[in-house]
């Protein structure tokens, strides 16, 4: 049971890894760096 | 200090485990992603100091203390609505059961693969907190999974797997 357990929970965990960076984090992080660059420019 | 391109690029490699993390936590994926977009602007607005072995268990404790301190005000308990046919749904559903704190610390040992030192530090509390967190966990799980699969209107039992390799 404690193998399902491991088993099951890093299906769940790996299921959303798998799924990389969605686009709306990636864009996050490039508006996010470019307001900063700009205001210590 | 870390240069801000740096901490970015460490903070784009981190979004993956912080999704799953805030899966686990909201149970719910649409949820999940709110979680992270206000944990990454919180994390960017003071994150310049940051060393980079720091990043992850730094970027899991900024997004654990969001979930507990405010969004978890703002939304219903993440306890409903998980019910769905799929295996991991099924899963996710027993998951819901345990007390917040041992599903946390179960998710970030046994799904994360972090070290209990790591878990500990990112919630904040003794290793020996984080080991008896995730023994009650396991313990509980199953219980309830064993009563799942005994249960003869269940259409889809938990198998039971014998060769579980890797972090066990």
């Amino acid at each position: 049971m404690r193998a399902e357990i491991g088993r099951q929970i890093r299906a769940m965990y790996d299921e959303v890894l798998n799924q990389g960076v969605p686009s709306r984090f990636s864009d996050l992080l490039t508006r996010m760096d470019g307001h900063s660059n700009r205001a210590s420019a | 200090m870390m240069a801000n391109d740096a901490l970015q690029k460490e903070i784009l490699q981190n979004i993956p485990p912080l999704r799953a993390f805030a899966a686990s936590l909201t149970g719910n994926l649409s949820r999940a992603d709110d979680l992270v977009e206000e944990t990454l602007m919180r994390a960017m607005a003071d994150g310049t100091s940051r060393d980079a072995d720091d990043v992850q268990a730094w970027l899991f404790g900024v997004l654990r203390n969001h979930f507990y301190s405010d969004y978890r005000k703002r939304r219903r308990d993440t306890d409903e609505a998980r019910q769905g046919g799929g295996e991991t749904e099924q899963f996710n559903a027993t998951l819901s059961k345990l007390p917040a704190e041992q599903r946390e610390a179960l998710i970030l040992v046994a799904g994360s693969g972090l070290a209990y030192e790591e878990v500990a530090k990112i919630c904040g509390c003794a290793v020996g907190t984080i080991k008896s967190r995730v023994n009650r966990a396991r313990n509980r799980l199953s219980q309830l999974m064993s009563s799942k699969s005994q249960d003869p209107n269940s259409d889809r039992p938990f198998r039971p797997v014998m060769a579980a390799g890797g972090r066990y």
